[in-house]
């Protein structure tokens, strides 16, 4: 019994995997695919002849790895700041009365209600006196104040399922609050936290249309852009886009084993309370 | 006192880094074709252009084609510095009447290069309202691309001249196992076909008769779009091709799926990388009754958007842009017929996979047309509402007639309305 | 930061004042760059919906009052593309929300190869929509994958054919594509919801002889559910707000067949070129959602009780 059940559960995580992991495949056949037999070989599951030469072609001869780093840059910057601000609106939500929290948390909602298509060209217009554009700060502030609603509820919620007693009995023990926010309560977030910071770098990391209308030189560009940049009026390099993108989940496959064992390892409040 | 000997080293420097930027000059120039292969002639042209030119900076910015003409238009709208903007004519009339580009005419007037442009060239340089918005550095027409083998085999050795042969030899070809007779493209950009079939039928030599109303509600268009829609009925056309866009087109003729396709120059480079030149060749569009068709021709040019800060440094790099050597060069590497007459001896040019667009800018029976551009709606009609009526028609939601008449109503109230607003 | 008052020996009638104006501190940054950034653009945005606005006609912008609005009630496409707006949010939610569960419940217990198994997993998620759009498309097309004779090999099609092209199948592309893409976002805020659930009150349920069953229904459940509803209202008005991957897999074809609300503000703004009409279409689009919003924070306030 233990055996078939265990054994069912095997299957359907290889299931999962299957249906996460083929179209990441599909991403890297192409890429290994010379262009001449692309069509012709279309439906085999590997290719008779395979190629590293657009791999070649995007590390050596393009400016990729340029893009990378931008992105890099631009995605833990998002990612750091967001968290530490979103750690602040939901510990004020979770922890404080106060007037005019609830038109607040509608505030934050709408923000995120509007497509964005209609927001860019304000946007553009607001950011350009600041000097924000085409810089990667510009990209940063924008990212932020896009993904923040979201991350703020995310934290807001975790912080509910931290019970105030536990800070009250610190700042008893002569805390202050802030002291009893960060060594006692973000320690029992850490899911919470490493989740945030997951979420924000991710998002962060394959956004497109922001980083393509507020960036335009070569020099700034993120890597969606760069991959935009392939698909030409006359046709696709399909090859060396799919090889930049394979490369492309290598910097957050990276992140995501960084943080896991916050996600998933993390002191529960449970083991903590005792 | 070694500090204080840095320091002020270190001073110096920056002042020196300073008033350079200072006296240098940005000219910022934004491509929307950009090819690897042409990116290295484009900096080897800026570099030489920043030699001759001391102080000034050529900033090369490249705009991804799929989302150009919006990042354009947030761009130059929001006035941020563009001094050289390449564009294809579309564009000019959405531009243009928001004060957004500049008028080259002056310049064009006295530049030393334009007698080595062709007249057509200085003529579709003012293709808008009279005036010179830009400067064409090539064409895209239009021409039938076909499979020698998948011909061969279905019993033909030679390209159709009429839309009647042309009807037969794909109805042939669909015969043959997993084969079509025609890469139809059904999404964005397929209106060029229906014109083709449009225009092959009634012989119009535009879309619009004199008074205003549009030629595609007339029985001969009609017909057109009937054979079409009954190439695809008959499973002359891939089933899936109702929603193909220029890739799975091109893909379906060069992987050997289809024997015909109606494409541009361009596409030849995708295509040569894939079949051999004995595989596959180009022939003029086929003809109609009247003998006589309008296929269309579509440009790329220079432009100096009104938010450049250095329009005469700007001018001089579209006049570099423009020489003769360079233009050849670049229009091989983009794909597209250049600005400047054609050397008879031009090994490239002379190739004869280019038979089939040379023989329509040579022969009377063709006369290529521009696009309507200095219709606001066009955009609106070529990329939203000739697609969406086009598939409802393959998808038998709609019949010929009513498709021909929806298009009708639609070009006939903006061509008056613009006949009305500029007499 | 130090602002605990308690400690500062000042008067109570100061501390008080400092007392009430702490949240505020850890407010105010997150809240002003949300504001600017976000606020500001918006308010301008929803302006354009009652004005006279087409790009190509600049003489003739101006206010227009509700003219748009009242042009919107009468437009076919405007509600075929609700519709379809409708059924796509509500397919790809709902299966994201069921994998996303599942695999947090997965990853939730220890396995030999959890830690690669996660990093595998939350993969898609880090492709942008565009790019995994284009890859759908491939996978859809029967001419370069084998994708297509496979569905029909199990039943699910009649013939190895492209279901972009397919007017009834359409929008199933971009459904598909976009749970593809968004199971693993689910998947990380529950797990780490999860993760949080204190291990006592699993304890007390197993002494009080739960079964699994009721131990997931009766602890986990009612822990999971705020944050369940937070990430489902959140992620539905990100979903329904999304234009890209039907942008890049059908462009809302074949026949408009797969036209949904976001595609239709862009084609309106960016072909039409009335950016008056498409913001009109988008602020419909945003009442929509603030009613739905409302709906289900009251939903989950009476689930709370």
């Amino acid at each position: 019994m233990k055996i078939v059940a265990s054994a069912s559960l095997w299957l359907v995580r290889l299931a999962y995997l299957v249906f996460a992991l083929f179209p990441l495949f599909w991403l890297l056949r192409i890429a290994l695919t010379p262009d001449q037999i692309l069509y012709r070989e279309g439906t085999t599951l590997w290719p008779s002849v395979t190629t590293f030469e657009n791999f070649r072609f995007v590390i050596e001869e393009s400016p990729f790895p340029t893009y990378f780093l931008n992105t890099v840059i631009v995605s833990l910057g998002t990612a750091a700041i967001v968290t530490v601000l979103a750690t602040g609106i939901g510990y004020a939500f979770s922890r404080f009365r106060f007037r005019g929290k609830t038109p607040l948390m509608v505030f934050l909602v709408i923000t995120q209600l509007f497509p964005i298509v209609m927001v860019i060209t304000p946007l553009y217009q607001l950011l350009a006196p600041l000097g924000l554009i085409d810089t990667r700060i510009g990209l940063i502030v924008v990212f932020t104040a896009f993904n923040l609603p979201f991350a703020a509820f995310l934290m807001h919620s975790f912080f509910e399922g931290i019970p105030g007693e536990l800070e009250q009995a610190a700042m008893i023990d002569g805390c202050t609050r802030f002291q009893a926010l960060i060594r006692i309560i973000l320690p029992l977030m850490l899911p919470g936290v490493g989740a945030t910071l997951g979420f924000v770098f991710t998002a962060a990391w394959s956004e497109l249309l922001f980083s393509l209308m507020l960036i335009s030189s070569e020099a700034k560009k993120t890597f969606a852009v760069g991959l935009l940049g392939f698909v030409g009026r006359s046709g696709v390099d399909w090859g060396q886009m799919m090889a930049a993108a394979t490369l492309a989940l290598i910097p957050p496959a990276i992140f995501f084993t960084a943080i896991q064992k916050y996600l998933v390892g993390g002191l529960t409040a449970g083991a903590i309370k005792g | 006192m070694k500090t204080i000997q840095g320091m002020s080293i270190a001073a110096a420097a920056a002042l020196a880094a300073w008033g350079g930027m200072a006296n240098a000059q940005t000219l910022r120039v934004v491509e929307v074709l950009t090819t690897n292969e042409r990116t290295g002639l484009m900096e080897q042209i800026a570099s030489e252009f920043e030699a001759a030119h001391e102080g000034v900076d050529v900033e090369l910015v490249s705009v991804p084609w799929d989302s150009a003409f919006e990042q354009i238009l947030t761009m130059t709208m929001s006035g941020q510095q563009i001094d050289v903007l390449e564009m294809p004519e579309r564009w000019i009339s959405t531009l243009a009447v928001n004060d957004l580009l500049t008028d080259l005419g002056p310049w064009l007037d006295e530049w030393q290069g334009a007698d080595q442009m062709t007249e057509a060239t200085m003529d579709f340089a003012r293709i808008y309202d009279d005036t010179a918005y830009f400067l064409p550095y090539g064409y895209f027409v239009r021409a039938m691309y076909y499979n020698r083998d998948l011909l061969s085999q279905a019993g033909y050795d030679a390209p159709p001249e009429t839309w009647e042969e042309f009807a037969e030899i794909s109805r042939a070809v669909s015969e043959i196992e997993g084969k079509y007779g025609y890469c139809l493209r059904g999404s964005t950009g397929g209106f060029v076909g229906w014109w083709l079939a449009v225009s092959g039928m009634t012989g119009a030599e535009s879309w619009f008769n004199e008074d205003g109303t549009s030629v595609f509600a007339s029985p001969e268009a009609i017909e057109g779009i009937q054979m079409m829609l009954d190439l695809y009925e008959d499973g002359a056309a891939p089933r899936d091709s109702v929603n193909w866009g220029f890739n799975e087109q091109v893909s379906g003729f060069y992987s050997g799926t289809c024997a015909f396709m109606d494409q541009d120059p361009d596409a030849l480079i995708q295509v040569r990388e894939r079949l051999g030149d004995d595989e596959f060749a180009t022939a003029p569009v086929p003809l109609g009754p009247p003998g006589k068709i309008s296929p269309p021709i579509g440009m790329f040019g220079w432009s100096v958007p009104a938010s450049s800060e250095n329009p005469d440094l700007a001018k001089d790099f579209i006049g570099r842009l423009m020489e003769p050597e360079a233009n050849l060069e670049w229009a091989k590497f983009i794909g597209i017929v250049p600005a400047v007459e054609i050397p008879e001896d031009d090994e490239y040019f002379n190739d004869p996979v280019y038979a089939g667009f040379f023989e329509e800018l040579d022969s009377d029976q063709y006369n290529l047309v521009p696009w309507p551009a200095y219709l606001p709606e066009l955009g609106e009609f070529f990329d939203v509402i000739a697609v969406e009526t086009s598939q409802a028609a393959l998808l038998g939601q709609m019949s010929a007639e009513e498709l021909g008449q929806t298009w009708d109503e639609f070009l006939t109230e903006a061509q008056q309305r613009w006949m009305a607003e500029n007499q | 930061m130090a602002t605990d008052p308690s400690r500062s020996g000042r008067s109570p009638h100061r501390a008080r004042r400092m007392r009430s104006a702490e949240p505020y501190f850890y407010l105010a940054p997150g809240i002003a760059i949300v504001a600017l950034v976000m606020l500001v653009p918006l308010v301008v945005g929803v302006s354009f919906s009652f004005q006279n606005y087409v790009i190509f006609r600049p003489a003739s912008r101006g206010w227009s009052g509700l003219e748009n609005y009242v042009e919107l009630w009468t437009d076919r496409t405007f509600w075929h593309a609700l519709g379809n707006t409708v059924k796509w949010t509500f397919w790809s939610v709902l299966f994201q929300i069921g994998l996303g569960l599942g695999l947090a419940l997965i990853l939730d217990k220890p396995f030999w190869g959890r830690p690669v198994f996660q990093s595998l997993v939350f993969l898609p998620w880090a492709v942008p929509t565009f790019l995994s759009g284009l890859n759908w498309q491939w996978l859809f097309n029967p001419i370069v994958s084998p994708l297509p004779s496979w569905l029909a090999f199990v039943g699910i099609l009649d013939a190895p054919r492209n279901i972009l092209s397919d007017p009834d199948l359409a929008l199933y592309g971009p459904i598909t594509a976009m749970i593809w893409w968004g199971v693993p976002f689910f998947a990380i805020t529950l797990l780490a919801a999860l993760r949080s659930v204190p291990s006592d009150l699993y304890e007390a349920a197993s002494i009080d002889g739960a079964s699994a069953w009721q131990s997931f229904r009766y602890v986990t459940v009612p822990f999971l559910l705020p944050m369940m509803t937070i990430t489902i209202l959140l992620r539905t008005v990100w979903v329904a707000n999304s234009p890209e991957l039907i942008f890049v897999m059908t462009e809302g074809g074949p026949a408009g067949m797969s036209q949904t609300l976001p595609n239709y503000v862009f084609t309106s703004a960016y072909s039409s070129m009335n950016f008056g009409y498409a913001s009109a279409l988008a602020s419909v689009l945003m009442v929509m959602l603030v009613i739905y919003s409302i709906l289900l924070l009251w939903v989950r306030g009476r689930l709370g009780q």
